[in-house]
């Protein structure tokens, strides 16, 4: 029996594994490590405890969660926020917390490190629903979760909220079976871009960015 | 505190080199043309080395706007 609750601070360990492993989709290529040049470790330290401050308007919020469980154990979960509802853009809020931890001798390389990603970038819609680190633990996969979580995400959004349109996922084109999972539940595939950077491939798993989205 | 504004605002036409640069207390990324993640991360990073102050995580998750950081700058100046 799946149940399903709001993440808290103290999920928050659980929940930076999951960012990770949805970042990593299936590789071994860490963007967060690549970027900020973190051991992995350390990636999962520094995005716990972000997450355990619960600072809305991006995935690196606990609150922003909502976490299924099979029994007492995890079993995946999804971010979820409103593009630019803080007033200001989940890339810039996601900063703010993140500056922390950098290595600021480093910054230039960052800065750097953070153009090439840019590149196969596709901007975040104002007032559209995100949806964000999707991942389900591998033993409880097959079992609907994924759409479950996001179904749940938008009944929560839509409530109160008649001008909310649209919920969006982005994830890289190659990930085949996330894509036919979202096709599954509804989400149409609107925009692809492609980076045209070789290096890009130092910190994604893929260069083509792809984004999928569902009329609410 | 207008002292910390004026020198904000200074910092703020150097990082985005826009000499026409006049922020508020309600002036938000969405106010500057080219603040993003980037710009952003220069900005925090030259005000802590104008002002010798190094920002904690919870004053960094703060500063949503102009006003919010120059709070945050001031508290940070007063102890």
């Amino acid at each position: 029996m799946i149940t399903i609750r709001q993440g808290k601070p103290e999920d928050s360990e659980f929940l930076a594994k999951a960012i990770i492993e949805a970042e990593k989709s299936g590789t071994d290529l860490l963007s967060y490590a690549m970027i900020f040049g973190l051991p992995e470790q350390d990636v999962a330290g520094m995005l716990s405890e972000i997450l355990a401050e619960d600072i809305p308007g991006s995935e690196l919020c606990a609150s922003a969660f909502l976490i299924a469980f099979s029994g007492d154990t995890p079993a995946g979960c999804v971010a979820s926020w409103i593009e630019g509802a803080e007033g200001i853009s989940s890339n810039i809020i996601k900063m703010n917390s993140l500056f922390y931890f950098l290595d600021k001798s480093k910054l230039t390389l960052i800065k750097e490190n953070i153009k090439i990603v840019e590149t196969a970038d596709i901007p975040r819609e104002p007032g559209a629903l995100q949806l964000e680190s999707i991942y389900v633990v591998p033993e409880f996969r097959g079992q609907g979760i994924t759409g479950k979580l996001i179904d749940r995400h938008i009944e929560i959004h839509q409530t109160g909220n008649t001008s909310l349109k649209k919920a969006q996922i982005q994830l890289m084109a190659e990930n085949k079976n996330a894509i036919s999972a979202y096709l599954r539940a509804g989400f149409a595939i609107t925009r692809e871009r492609t980076s045209e950077d070789p290096a890009v491939t130092r910190f994604l798993p893929w260069n083509t960015r792809i984004l999928m989205e569902k009329e609410l | 505190m207008n002292d910390i504004k004026a020198e904000v605002n200074e910092i703020f036409k150097k990082v985005f080199n826009d000499n026409g640069i006049q922020v508020s207390d309600e002036t938000t990324a969405n106010d500057i043309e080219g603040w993003d993640s980037l710009t952003h991360m220069d900005l925090i990073s030259a005000i802590e080395n104008h002002f010798n102050i190094k920002f904690g995580l919870k004053d960094l998750t703060k500063m949503n706007s102009v006003g919010a950081l120059i709070g945050i700058i001031n508290i940070k100046l007063s102890k």
